[in-house]
């Protein structure tokens, strides 16, 4: 079973270090499930404990991530000014994607990679070694996806009004149990052919 | 190779190989190639339930150069028709980067991947666009008219049934330097490479 290691990643500010978000009491992961490699580490200054024991993950400053999350901000109002041709983001979408990178970045997750499928919808993406975390972002629904160049491993739809923060959607997936239910555990309609065009 | 009208012919086999193009900007996000953005997905004007996309045909691009100038053809065509519309911009110049390859069998068998249980359909037709004879249509069907989510689960599943790259730097375009081919990815898929 394939895992997904997307970005491990330490944020260092001021102060002493702290390490979140603590797996959950009572989650078992699940062995068959994804393992994404969010490493989440919120510190208040630099540990002499964190530089020995995560040597290999990346360390940005808070500064730094904060930047990217700007970046992340600028790209979503210039996609929201683009031509109707070209993909412009539709309004309701916008606040539903600044509020969510607002979320993420209050979390310390990573930034994200952004792109559109056309005026409904932004996705946010995070990919390492052919694997990749996807959020889509519609005005009125969230949806969650994992996948591995063999298979998608987990997707979990979200009413955008009804999740508390998109950050607790991401960082559940990574022990293997979706806070809900996605809508899409009805039965498969049956298969078809599509007529020539 | 061009012709006009819509082609006549059986199913394409399973073992076909068929080809898509890449173009900056299209399919790069700034400098950067957006694996994500290489299928460019739209709805059936007439049904939104499906979604299609093109893609090109071996049987008449029988060799890599003629698959290398069937993209160089697209870049140009939409190059010359954003200056007849007085839009064009040299920052948004279309440049042909190379190719991937897919197999029309990887197409069919997305109506079994999980995660897309909604999708009851995936087939590829030969069908000729723009006076190109090697034209061929990327159709998928869902059972409801597919939400986001679903578009970005088979953009996925649609680039990681890609090998290739094969790069190219059409005649003409050899003025871009860093060209933006140099930041095209291995295809997922690469195992079962078989351009020419």
């Amino acid at each position: 079973m394939a895992q997904v290691h997307l970005q491990s990643l330490i944020v260092m500010g001021s102060g002493e270090p702290e390490i979140l978000p603590p797996e959950p009491q009572g989650l078992q992961r699940n062995s068959a499930s994804t393992n994404v490699g969010f490493v989440i580490v919120i510190g208040r200054g630099e540990s002499h404990v964190l530089r020995k024991s995560l040597s290999s993950v990346p360390v940005i400053s808070r500064s730094e991530l904060m930047q990217e999350y700007q970046d992340v901000s600028n790209a979503l109002a210039a996609m929201s000014e683009l031509d109707d041709d070209l993909g412009r983001i539709d309004p309701p979408v916008l606040t539903v994607a600044q509020n969510v990178a607002a979320d993420l970045a209050l979390h310390n997750f990573p930034a994200p990679k952004i792109f559109s499928h056309g005026s409904k919808s932004v996705v946010f993406n995070w990919s390492q070694s052919g694997d990749n975390l996807y959020l889509t972002i519609s005005a009125d629904k969230l949806s969650a996806l994992i996948s591995s160049p063999a298979r998608i491993q987990k997707r979990v739809d979200f009413e955008a009004n009804k999740l508390i923060s998109p950050t607790l959607l991401l960082t559940s997936m990574r022990w293997g149990k979706p806070i809900a239910e996605s809508r899409r555990s009805d039965p498969a309609p049956e298969p078809v052919s599509i007529g020539q065009p | 190779l061009t012709t006009s009208g819509n082609i006549a012919e059986g199913p394409i086999p399973d073992e076909a190989r068929l080809f898509r193009h890449t173009v900056s900007p299209v399919a790069f996000a700034g400098s950067r190639f957006a694996p994500e953005k290489l299928m460019r997905l739209v709805e059936h004007p007439e049904n939104n339930r499906r979604l299609l996309t093109s893609l090109a045909w071996e049987k008449y691009l029988p060799t890599l150069d003629l698959v290398h100038q069937y993209g160089c053809r697209m870049a140009a065509r939409r190059n010359e028709k954003a200056k007849a519309d007085r839009r064009y911009k040299e920052k948004s110049r279309q440049v042909y980067c190379g190719c991937y390859e897919l197999r029309a069998n990887c197409i069919r068998r997305l109506i079994d991947t999980e995660g897309l249980a909604d999708l009851i359909a995936a087939d590829v037709f030969h069908k000729e666009e723009g006076g190109e004879i090697a034209h061929i249509e990327l159709a998928v069907e869902f059972g409801d008219a597919p939400d986001e989510g679903t578009k970005t689960a088979l953009v996925d599943r649609l680039w990681n049934i890609c090998c290739g790259p094969e790069k190219h730097i059409c005649k003409g375009d050899d003025d871009i330097s860093p060209h933006p081919s140099e930041k095209l990815l291995p295809g997922p898929k690469n195992e079962t490479k078989t351009i020419p």
